[in-house]
């Protein structure tokens, strides 16, 4: 089933959201999955990754977009899908595959939670070639919807990012990034698309995809998070398009600290620590 | 070479620091919340893809400054030797001390280098021996050769100048008639335009000399070629040359040509030179961190400008460090023209104008007055249609022009040549000044050098230089429109002599506002000097396979790596907070230590 054709079904029904104390119905879907070279070559040129033959490390995630999809189109998942919010994402891999490895993806969806603004869920992707298991992509992603019982978090200043500063460059995020990335990584999200569609969502004008920030943060940062295995990142705030976004690397004792930022300054767009 | 042409060693000299209480460095702050930014403040972010950023002076050892001087006594390299394949990191540093570092009355993108590996070097000395070298040799066994392409100076102060210089009523016609010769034949209104493109060919020549040697921790050297090609001895050979960098009939159109040819070999025993890793790291954020330094503290900043701008320095410029510049400069001379040293002393004119000069301050005021009266001149006979039009603009910024030939420094000298002298050497007089353009550069180096060499606590520097090409175009409208002498003639009566740059040396510890980097480094803030930083991918490109192709473009991503930013030269805050996008990050390490020639063996 084409990810349009997928999208269109997110787009039907009504859901009837979670109890407090309710859980989600277990959901999995996996298939095997690989791209062509050129697809890499592709996601490695909007990216700004570099060719070293190898899998990209968020590529497996990218790759199961269309598992993601099936398993939010799914009647038992109980939320709608447009205008879920991408706020962390968990990476922990075992190793580097090449580039043209056929992985078995298994997507799946549970660990709901009560948050500040709605609810939270983690979308697990676990990726495993034939040697055995490659990695775990963890994604959480807040459902907006009636508060939580528990008092709202008191909004705090955000700390300074600990940590030498190592790296820092000004990127760009043209217009149309959203557009090209959807064509690669085939995450058609309206809000992703053009000003327009975006306005419909409540966003002044399109933002880029996360994975696409976090990507290509990674690809400025090589220098710094060449043989990462595990990194988790937060998405604090939209990166309208077009727009400049400042992408720093801090050292830590026990690893790096990364993060795109706006370059007037404020809260980050995003926040990632990369272990050792 | 004959014993003639060698150069004088040039040696470090000392500038005595002033006593504790004056000491003062630039104010480093970020503009806090809701105050106006100013040129004082640091700059909110870089962005940018230039190897240059946001960078203070490197504090250099007295060896540093040997070996850095070391440098300006070399003769020609007399051949090349087989060496390790070039790695494109190298090639980016090389580059990011040439071309890309364009820091000295260099405001305009007017060069860009495409650079050939070592199979199609070897057709470049067969093109260049056919076109007809009389400076030096050409070397075979290249390990890759710089084909530089320069194009005709133009910018605001250009244009404004098509306004300048016309009779009332008839400026109607006149106006008209200049600018479309100016589009059409590449005319200039005052002849020291022209210079201005031959001047910056020098001091890149100069510099690029020097990058060879520092990006290769002195094993490879340079072999420039800097007289102009417009008189090859055979034109095909120099279409040749033409076609091999790239050059396209709509760039040859809009004035670009092939104007300064560097031959990079690893050096024969004997002409490489002894400079180790770390030094040459340093030496090289050292030279990236160089700059125009215009503000002699007490003299000449601003009311508005913060404390340290506006106190006299209890310092001088010592009377050892111009005789070292004046010696680097006739080294230069006469290295790159290829004139007996001796000559170039003659040739060289120089007139010594400061307050410390006998008569210095008289000579100081007169030069100062003249340059007025071209100002008031020019105003006076504006073309009122024009400026009426330009709400005004073609006079604001011609008032506003005084600023950039306000002579201040503790040492100010006004150079030139005599045009006659050069033709009777049997020189062309372009190639002399490029020559000269050359010299100034280096004698710039060695007083920023001593300027930055065991600089005590608390102090930005020792000492500055600004080469400024301001007065003498000022001056040059004055002789061309307005029946003014040269500024050189009450010096040198005789020798018809037409003034080029002048020097201004200042002894001080605190350096410019990092807003005059900024107007260089800041795309947003294009004005009164251009962006003149050049990415890689804007001004280099590298000849692989038969294809051209930018230095460090891929997809989304350009350069963003400072060159020899490992040392850390970078301008922070006083509570250590960076400009965002100043540090930069390092080009990937597979691409950086890849050979871009590796393909061709």
């Amino acid at each position: 089933m084409s990810n349009l054709t997928q999208h269109l079904k997110l787009l039907v029904g009504s859901r009837p959201g979670l109890r407090a104390g309710e859980a989600i119905a277990p959901i999995r879907v996996a298939r095997e999955l690989a791209w062509r070279r050129d697809h890499v070559a592709a996601y490695r040129a909007i990216t700004g990754l570099v060719d070293d033959g190898l899998l990209p490390l968020l590529a497996p995630q990218v790759m199961a977009v269309g598992l993601h999809l099936e398993v939010l189109a799914d009647p038992r998942f109980p939320f709608k899908a447009l205008g879920l919010v991408h706020v962390e994402n968990v990476v922990s891999v075992e190793r580097a595959v090449p580039e043209s490895a056929t992985l078995r993806l298994a997507a799946s969806v549970g660990n709901a939670r009560s948050a500040p603004r709605g609810t939270l869920f983690d979308l697990v992707t676990e990726a495993s070639d034939a040697e055995g298991p490659v990695g775990v992509f963890t994604t959480t992603v807040l459902a907006r919807g009636p508060a939580s019982d528990s008092p709202p978090a008191e909004k705090k200043p955000d700390a300074p990012l600990q940590g030498a500063l190592v790296a820092s460059l000004v990127a760009s995020a043209p217009e149309d990034i959203g557009r090209r990335y959807a064509a690669i990584a085939g995450d058609l999200n309206p809000i992703h698309q053009r000003a327009l569609m975006a306005r419909m969502f409540g966003f002044p004008r399109a933002i880029a995809h996360g994975m696409w920030t976090l990507a290509r943060t990674l690809a400025e940062t090589r220098e710094h998070t060449r043989d990462v295995k595990r990194l988790h990142a937060r998405f604090r705030k939209p990166l309208f398009l077009p727009g400049r976004f400042v992408i720093e690397a801090r050292r830590r004792d026990d690893g790096v600290t990364l993060s795109a930022a706006p370059v007037k300054g404020g809260t980050p767009h995003l926040v990632v620590d990369v272990g050792a | 070479m004959s014993a003639t042409h060698e150069s004088k060693l040039v040696t470090f000299v000392p500038i005595e620091p002033p006593p504790a209480e004056e000491r003062v460095r630039r104010p480093m702050r970020f503009a806090a919340d809701g105050e106006k930014r100013g040129r004082y403040h640091l700059p909110t972010a870089l962005d940018s893809a230039s190897p240059v950023g946001f960078r203070t002076r490197v504090n250099l050892r007295r060896d540093e400054a040997d070996a850095a001087l070391a440098m300006l006594a070399l003769p020609r390299p007399t051949r090349f030797v087989a060496g390790p394949a070039l790695r494109e990191g190298e090639l980016f540093d090389e580059s990011s001390l040439g071309v890309l570092v364009a820091r000295q009355s260099t405001n305009f993108r007017g060069q860009r280098a495409v650079v050939l590996g070592p199979r199609d070097s070897i057709t470049a000395a067969s093109l260049l021996r056919r076109i007809g070298r009389s400076e030096a040799p050409v070397l075979d066994g290249a390990s890759h050769t710089h084909v530089v392409l320069a194009r005709p100076y133009a910018t605001p102060f250009t244009k404004l100048l098509t306004f300048i210089g016309h009779k009332p009523l008839a400026n109607l016609a006149t106006v008209p008639w200049r600018a479309f010769r100016k589009a059409v034949y590449r005319d200039t209104d005052i002849p020291t335009i022209r210079y201005l493109t031959e001047l910056h060919l020098g001091v890149l020549a100069d510099a690029m000399e020097r990058a060879a040697l520092i990006a290769s921790e002195g094993r490879r050297r340079a072999q420039v070629f800097l007289e102009p090609f417009d008189r090859p001895k055979d034109a095909v050979a120099l279409a040749e040359l033409e076609a091999l960098a790239g050059l396209t009939a709509a760039e040859r159109r809009a004035g670009w040509r092939v104007e300064l040819v560097a031959q990079v070999g690893y050096a024969c025993e004997g002409e490489a030179m002894a400079l180790d890793g770390d030094a040459a790291r340093r030496l090289g954020a050292a030279c990236m961190a160089l700059r125009s330094e215009r503000i002699q503290p007490g003299v000449n900043a601003e009311e508005s400008a913060p404390e340290p701008y506006q106190k006299r320095q209890a310092m001088n410029v010592p009377d050892e460090l111009t005789t070292m510049a004046g010696r680097a400069a006739y080294n230069a001379f006469a290295h790159f023209l290829g004139v007996p040293r001796e000559r170039a002393k003659e040739l060289l004119l120089l007139e010594r104008v400061d307050v410390l000069t006998p008569g210095g301050k008289d000579r100081l005021r007169t030069v100062r007055k003249e340059l007025e009266t071209v100002t008031d001149r020019i105003l006076a006979n504006l073309p009122t249609w024009a400026d009426l039009a330009t709400g005004r603009a073609l006079s604001r910024n011609t008032a506003r022009g005084k600023k950039a030939f306000a002579l201040a420094g503790q040492r100010i000298y006004i150079g030139g040549l005599s045009r006659a002298e050069i033709e009777r050497e049997g020189k062309d007089f372009h190639f002399a000044v490029r020559a000269f353009g050359a010299a100034a550069a280096r004698s710039a180096f060695v007083v920023e050098v001593a300027g930055c060499t065991e600089v005590p606590d608390g102090c930005d520097m020792l000492a500055g230089i600004c080469l400024m090409a301001g007065p003498v175009n000022q001056n040059d409208i004055g002789k061309s429109f307005f029946g003014m002498r040269d500024m050189l003639a009450p010096a040198y009566p005789d020798r018809d002599p037409t003034a080029l740059l002048v020097w201004t040396l200042k002894a001080k510890t605190v350096a410019d506002p990092i807003g005059n980097e900024e107007q260089l480094l800041n795309r947003e803030r294009r004005g009164a000097l251009v962006d003149l930083r050049n990415a890689p991918h804007e001004a280099v490109s590298l000849r692989v396979g038969g294809a051209i192709a930018p230095m460090r473009r891929a997809a989304v991503r350009v350069n963003q790596e400072r060159a020899f930013g490992d040392v850390g030269n970078f301008a922070v805050s006083e509570e250590g907070g960076e400009i965002p996008g100043n540090r930069g990050v390092r080009w990937p390490v597979e691409l950086r230590e890849a050979q871009p020639w590796k393909a061709e063996g």
